[in-house]
Protein backbone atom coordinates (compact mmCIF):
# COMPACT_ATOMS: atom_id res chain seq x y z
CA UNK A 1 0.00 0.00 0.00
CA UNK A 2 1.59 3.24 -1.07
CA UNK A 3 1.71 5.88 2.28
CA UNK A 4 0.87 9.73 2.19
CA UNK A 5 4.14 9.86 4.60
CA UNK A 6 7.18 10.96 3.27
CA UNK A 7 10.13 8.40 3.74
CA UNK A 8 11.81 10.75 6.23
CA UNK A 9 8.24 11.01 8.20
CA UNK A 10 7.91 7.22 7.61
CA UNK A 11 11.24 6.45 9.30
CA UNK A 12 10.84 8.74 12.53
CA UNK A 13 6.81 7.41 13.14
CA UNK A 14 8.57 3.58 12.74
CA UNK A 15 11.35 4.52 15.42
CA UNK A 16 9.42 6.14 17.68
CA UNK A 17 6.51 3.57 17.68
CA UNK A 18 9.55 0.86 17.78
CA UNK A 19 11.33 2.73 20.74
CA UNK A 20 8.67 5.17 22.46
CA UNK A 21 10.94 8.13 21.54
CA UNK A 22 12.86 9.84 19.20
CA UNK A 23 16.29 11.82 20.09
CA UNK A 24 17.02 14.74 17.59
CA UNK A 25 19.43 18.17 17.46
CA UNK A 26 17.01 21.10 18.63
CA UNK A 27 15.42 22.53 15.40
CA UNK A 28 16.00 26.16 16.93
CA UNK A 29 19.27 26.60 18.57
CA UNK A 30 18.71 30.19 19.39
CA UNK A 31 15.17 29.66 21.07
CA UNK A 32 17.20 27.11 22.84
CA UNK A 33 19.89 29.35 24.07
CA UNK A 34 16.76 31.59 25.10
CA UNK A 35 15.13 29.16 27.17
CA UNK A 36 18.82 28.20 28.67
CA UNK A 37 19.78 31.80 29.90
CA UNK A 38 16.49 31.90 31.26
CA UNK A 39 16.23 28.62 33.31
CA UNK A 40 20.35 29.36 34.08
CA UNK A 41 21.62 25.58 34.69
CA UNK A 42 23.84 25.91 37.84
CA UNK A 43 24.92 23.34 41.00
CA UNK A 44 22.51 24.39 43.40
CA UNK A 45 22.85 23.29 46.78
CA UNK A 46 20.59 20.56 48.15
CA UNK A 47 18.72 22.87 50.24
CA UNK A 48 16.31 25.40 49.00
CA UNK A 49 15.44 23.22 45.96
CA UNK A 50 12.10 23.77 45.84
CA UNK A 51 12.15 27.78 46.14
CA UNK A 52 14.53 27.94 43.13
CA UNK A 53 12.49 25.10 41.11
CA UNK A 54 9.54 27.78 41.66
CA UNK A 55 11.23 30.88 40.86
CA UNK A 56 12.50 29.59 37.46
CA UNK A 57 8.81 28.13 36.68
CA UNK A 58 7.54 31.47 37.46
CA UNK A 59 10.48 32.92 35.26
CA UNK A 60 9.72 30.51 31.98
CA UNK A 61 6.18 31.01 32.34
CA UNK A 62 6.17 34.54 32.61
CA UNK A 63 7.88 35.11 29.67
CA UNK A 64 5.76 35.97 26.55
CA UNK A 65 8.26 33.66 24.22
CA UNK A 66 9.22 30.60 26.00
CA UNK A 67 6.25 28.67 24.68
CA UNK A 68 7.20 29.65 21.29
CA UNK A 69 10.51 29.14 21.53
CA UNK A 70 9.59 25.83 23.37
CA UNK A 71 7.57 24.83 20.11
CA UNK A 72 10.57 26.09 17.93
CA UNK A 73 12.62 23.48 19.49
CA UNK A 74 10.81 20.30 17.51
CA UNK A 75 8.15 21.65 15.33
CA UNK A 76 9.04 19.94 12.51
CA UNK A 77 9.11 16.29 14.99
CA UNK A 78 5.85 17.42 16.43
CA UNK A 79 3.89 17.65 13.01
CA UNK A 80 5.08 14.12 11.85
CA UNK A 81 4.54 12.77 14.73
CA UNK A 82 1.69 14.48 16.01
CA UNK A 83 0.30 16.56 13.77
CA UNK A 84 0.26 20.61 12.67
CA UNK A 85 -3.07 21.77 14.57
CA UNK A 86 -1.57 20.94 18.58
CA UNK A 87 -2.82 21.71 21.57
CA UNK A 88 0.46 22.67 23.76
CA UNK A 89 0.50 22.50 27.53
CA UNK A 90 0.28 26.06 28.87
CA UNK A 91 2.82 25.85 31.61
CA UNK A 92 6.10 23.96 31.14
CA UNK A 93 7.76 21.79 33.86
CA UNK A 94 11.37 21.88 35.53
CA UNK A 95 13.25 19.00 36.72
CA UNK A 96 16.36 19.70 38.89
CA UNK A 97 18.35 16.54 40.31
CA UNK A 98 21.07 17.16 42.67
CA UNK A 99 23.49 14.12 42.89
CA UNK A 100 22.34 11.84 45.57
CA UNK A 101 19.55 13.18 46.77
CA UNK A 102 16.38 11.21 47.14
CA UNK A 103 14.34 14.03 48.29
CA UNK A 104 12.78 15.43 44.46
CA UNK A 105 12.57 11.66 42.43
CA UNK A 106 9.68 11.11 40.08
CA UNK A 107 8.75 7.58 40.59
CA UNK A 108 7.53 5.41 37.99
CA UNK A 109 4.18 6.84 36.39
CA UNK A 110 2.57 7.34 32.93
CA UNK A 111 1.64 10.30 32.30
CA UNK A 112 -2.13 8.60 31.69
CA UNK A 113 -2.40 7.64 34.96
CA UNK A 114 -2.59 11.40 36.31
CA UNK A 115 -5.02 12.47 34.07
CA UNK A 116 -3.49 13.03 30.80
CA UNK A 117 -4.32 12.38 27.40
CA UNK A 118 -3.35 9.16 25.49
CA UNK A 119 -3.13 11.26 22.39
CA UNK A 120 0.10 13.34 24.10
CA UNK A 121 3.81 13.48 23.76
CA UNK A 122 5.96 14.78 25.75
CA UNK A 123 9.09 17.40 24.59
CA UNK A 124 11.84 16.58 27.02
CA UNK A 125 14.92 19.36 26.97
CA UNK A 126 17.78 18.47 28.80
CA UNK A 127 19.55 21.59 29.77
CA UNK A 128 22.67 20.02 30.29
CA UNK A 129 24.01 16.83 29.13
CA UNK A 130 22.42 13.93 30.83
CA UNK A 131 23.38 10.25 31.22
CA UNK A 132 22.62 7.43 33.13
CA UNK A 133 21.43 7.96 36.65
CA UNK A 134 21.41 11.65 35.76
CA UNK A 135 18.72 11.12 32.95
CA UNK A 136 15.35 9.62 32.80
CA UNK A 137 14.28 6.04 32.07
CA UNK A 138 11.62 4.84 29.98
CA UNK A 139 10.08 1.40 29.51
CA UNK A 140 10.34 0.50 26.09
CA UNK A 141 6.94 -0.60 24.38
CA UNK A 142 7.90 -4.37 23.85
CA UNK A 143 7.87 -4.65 27.43
CA UNK A 144 4.92 -1.99 28.36
CA UNK A 145 2.48 -4.02 26.50
CA UNK A 146 2.32 -6.84 29.18
CA UNK A 147 3.04 -4.22 32.24
CA UNK A 148 0.61 -4.07 34.88
CA UNK A 149 -0.07 -1.94 37.90
CA UNK A 150 0.42 -3.69 40.94
CA UNK A 151 2.33 -3.23 44.31
CA UNK A 152 4.49 0.32 45.55
CA UNK A 153 6.10 1.95 43.23
CA UNK A 154 9.05 0.52 44.08
CA UNK A 155 8.10 -2.80 43.85
CA UNK A 156 7.35 -1.82 39.97
CA UNK A 157 10.32 -0.69 39.00
CA UNK A 158 11.95 -3.10 40.21
CA UNK A 159 10.27 -5.49 38.45
CA UNK A 160 11.24 -3.81 35.04
CA UNK A 161 14.52 -2.85 36.05
CA UNK A 162 16.35 -5.23 34.02
CA UNK A 163 14.26 -3.79 30.91
CA UNK A 164 14.34 0.21 31.28
CA UNK A 165 16.44 2.28 29.23
CA UNK A 166 18.23 5.09 30.66
CA UNK A 167 18.29 7.57 27.75
CA UNK A 168 21.37 9.68 27.14
CA UNK A 169 20.74 12.72 26.13
CA UNK A 170 22.87 15.79 25.29
CA UNK A 171 22.61 19.65 25.66
CA UNK A 172 21.38 20.90 21.99
CA UNK A 173 19.22 17.79 21.50
CA UNK A 174 15.70 17.32 22.26
CA UNK A 175 13.65 14.19 23.65
CA UNK A 176 10.24 13.09 22.31
CA UNK A 177 8.69 10.53 24.15
CA UNK A 178 5.44 8.23 24.82
CA UNK A 179 3.73 9.17 27.27
CA UNK A 180 1.68 6.44 27.93
CA UNK A 181 4.82 4.22 28.34
CA UNK A 182 6.11 3.83 32.31
CA UNK A 183 9.35 5.88 33.20
CA UNK A 184 10.55 8.04 35.92
CA UNK A 185 13.99 8.80 37.18
CA UNK A 186 16.16 7.27 39.94
CA UNK A 187 18.38 9.06 42.67
CA UNK A 188 21.41 10.76 40.32
CA UNK A 189 24.29 9.31 41.07
CA UNK A 190 26.49 11.34 38.68
CA UNK A 191 28.85 14.10 39.72
CA UNK A 192 26.59 16.78 38.39
CA UNK A 193 23.04 18.33 38.36
CA UNK A 194 20.25 17.06 35.94
CA UNK A 195 18.18 20.29 34.70
CA UNK A 196 15.61 19.36 32.10
CA UNK A 197 12.31 20.88 30.98
CA UNK A 198 9.39 19.14 29.95
CA UNK A 199 6.40 19.96 28.29
CA UNK A 200 3.18 18.00 26.37
CA UNK A 201 1.93 18.32 22.87
CA UNK A 202 -1.19 16.87 21.24
CA UNK A 203 -3.86 17.17 18.39
CA UNK A 204 -6.21 19.98 19.43
CA UNK A 205 -8.84 17.68 18.24
CA UNK A 206 -8.14 14.78 19.92
CA UNK A 207 -9.46 13.28 22.97
CA UNK A 208 -8.48 15.48 26.45
CA UNK A 209 -8.51 13.74 29.64
CA UNK A 210 -8.37 15.41 33.16
CA UNK A 211 -6.21 17.84 32.34
CA UNK A 212 -8.05 19.59 30.45
CA UNK A 213 -8.95 22.16 27.36
CA UNK A 214 -8.41 25.63 28.59
CA UNK A 215 -6.98 24.50 32.28
CA UNK A 216 -4.16 22.68 31.15
CA UNK A 217 -4.03 23.05 26.98
CA UNK A 218 -4.29 25.97 24.74
CA UNK A 219 -4.69 25.34 21.03
CA UNK A 220 -1.50 27.08 19.14
CA UNK A 221 -1.40 25.95 16.01
CA UNK A 222 -5.34 25.96 14.31
CA UNK A 223 -5.35 25.97 10.98
CA UNK A 224 -8.00 28.16 8.39
CA UNK A 225 -10.31 25.50 7.44
CA UNK A 226 -10.86 24.47 11.01
CA UNK A 227 -11.19 27.97 12.58
CA UNK A 228 -13.75 28.12 10.16
CA UNK A 229 -15.39 25.18 10.40
CA UNK A 230 -15.70 26.22 14.23
CA UNK A 231 -16.72 29.11 13.83
CA UNK A 232 -19.73 27.84 11.22
CA UNK A 233 -23.17 27.94 11.84
CA UNK A 234 -25.69 26.10 9.12
CA UNK A 235 -28.07 28.97 8.14
CA UNK A 236 -31.26 27.06 8.66
CA UNK B 1 -9.35 45.25 40.75
CA UNK B 2 -12.70 45.23 42.75
CA UNK B 3 -14.15 41.12 41.81
CA UNK B 4 -17.24 39.80 42.77
CA UNK B 5 -16.59 35.50 43.29
CA UNK B 6 -19.25 33.45 41.11
CA UNK B 7 -19.45 29.89 41.55
CA UNK B 8 -21.97 26.99 40.56
CA UNK B 9 -23.34 23.53 42.09
CA UNK B 10 -23.39 21.10 39.65
CA UNK B 11 -20.15 20.36 39.10
CA UNK B 12 -17.98 17.84 40.16
CA UNK B 13 -15.72 20.60 42.21
CA UNK B 14 -17.14 21.17 45.46
CA UNK B 15 -18.83 25.12 45.78
CA UNK B 16 -16.25 24.87 48.93
CA UNK B 17 -12.87 24.54 46.13
CA UNK B 18 -14.42 26.42 44.07
CA UNK B 19 -14.34 29.39 46.27
CA UNK B 20 -10.83 28.54 47.38
CA UNK B 21 -9.75 28.51 43.71
CA UNK B 22 -11.28 32.08 42.69
CA UNK B 23 -9.97 33.66 46.29
CA UNK B 24 -6.41 32.11 45.59
CA UNK B 25 -7.16 33.68 41.65
CA UNK B 26 -7.80 37.10 43.10
CA UNK B 27 -5.04 36.89 46.39
CA UNK B 28 -2.29 36.33 43.22
CA UNK B 29 -3.48 38.20 41.42
CA UNK B 30 -4.13 41.54 43.44
CA UNK B 31 -7.96 41.53 43.48
CA UNK B 32 -10.18 42.41 46.18
CA UNK B 33 -12.85 39.55 46.05
CA UNK B 34 -16.20 39.95 47.33
CA UNK B 35 -17.88 36.81 48.64
CA UNK B 36 -19.50 34.36 45.57
CA UNK B 37 -22.77 34.08 43.95
CA UNK B 38 -23.61 30.72 43.86
CA UNK B 39 -25.45 29.79 40.49
CA UNK B 40 -27.70 26.92 40.57
CA UNK B 41 -26.96 24.70 38.00
CA UNK B 42 -23.49 24.48 36.56
CA UNK B 43 -23.56 26.82 32.99
CA UNK B 44 -26.88 28.15 34.45
CA UNK B 45 -27.76 31.78 34.09
CA UNK B 46 -30.33 32.52 36.76
CA UNK B 47 -27.90 34.07 39.66
CA UNK B 48 -25.57 36.07 36.53
CA UNK B 49 -28.53 37.84 35.39
CA UNK B 50 -28.72 39.05 38.88
CA UNK B 51 -25.24 40.30 39.42
CA UNK B 52 -25.13 44.00 40.46
CA UNK B 53 -22.48 45.05 37.92
CA UNK B 54 -22.36 48.69 38.99
CA UNK B 55 -20.93 47.75 41.97
CA UNK B 56 -17.86 45.50 40.72
CA UNK B 57 -15.17 46.11 38.47
CA UNK B 58 -16.07 42.89 37.50
CA UNK B 59 -16.36 38.69 38.13
CA UNK B 60 -14.27 35.86 38.96
CA UNK B 61 -15.39 33.28 37.47
CA UNK B 62 -14.52 29.74 38.74
CA UNK B 63 -14.19 28.24 35.05
CA UNK B 64 -14.85 29.40 31.77
CA UNK B 65 -17.33 26.51 31.14
CA UNK B 66 -19.35 27.87 33.72
CA UNK B 67 -20.91 30.42 32.36
CA UNK B 68 -23.34 29.96 29.16
CA UNK B 69 -22.09 30.90 25.54
CA UNK B 70 -23.42 33.96 24.73
CA UNK B 71 -23.67 35.62 28.75
CA UNK B 72 -23.85 39.78 28.55
CA UNK B 73 -20.78 41.26 29.61
CA UNK B 74 -21.45 45.31 30.43
CA UNK B 75 -19.52 47.58 28.84
CA UNK B 76 -15.95 48.17 30.67
CA UNK B 77 -16.73 45.50 33.05
CA UNK B 78 -14.36 42.23 33.06
CA UNK B 79 -14.80 38.80 33.48
CA UNK B 80 -12.33 36.74 35.40
CA UNK B 81 -11.89 33.07 34.47
CA UNK B 82 -9.53 31.59 37.73
CA UNK B 83 -8.89 27.96 36.93
CA UNK B 84 -8.12 28.41 33.55
CA UNK B 85 -6.42 32.18 34.22
CA UNK B 86 -8.01 34.14 31.09
CA UNK B 87 -9.88 37.53 31.20
CA UNK B 88 -12.62 39.55 28.86
CA UNK B 89 -12.41 41.22 26.70
CA UNK B 90 -8.45 41.14 26.93
CA UNK B 91 -8.34 36.93 25.96
CA UNK B 92 -11.71 36.92 23.84
CA UNK B 93 -10.67 35.16 21.06
CA UNK B 94 -9.06 32.27 22.36
CA UNK B 95 -11.93 32.24 24.91
CA UNK B 96 -14.25 31.81 22.23
CA UNK B 97 -11.88 29.00 19.81
CA UNK B 98 -11.56 27.58 23.12
CA UNK B 99 -15.65 27.29 23.86
CA UNK B 100 -16.01 26.08 19.93
CA UNK B 101 -12.97 23.50 20.03
CA UNK B 102 -14.97 21.99 23.55
CA UNK B 103 -18.67 21.70 21.34
CA UNK B 104 -16.41 20.01 18.41
CA UNK B 105 -15.07 17.38 20.33
CA UNK B 106 -17.90 16.05 22.55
Amino acid sequence: MSSFISPSDQELTARFLEEGFVIQDAEDFAALDYLHTLASPHEPPAEGLNELKLSVMKKLNASKFSRVAYYQLAKEALHALVGNELAMQKKFNINVQVPNDDRNLLPIHADTWTGDSAFQVVVWVPLVDCYRTKSMWILPPRYAKDFKIEGSSEDMFLRIEPQVRYLEIKYGEVLIFNSTLPHGNRVNREDSTRWSLNCRFKGAFTPYAAKGLGEHFEPITLRAASRIGLAYRHPL
Amino acid sequence: MNLKGYVAVGSPVPVSVQNMVVRDYCARNGHSYSLSDVEFVFGGSAMWEGIDWAKFDGVCVYSLWQIPNGAMLPEGKEVHFALENYVLPRDEEMVRTLRQLREAIK
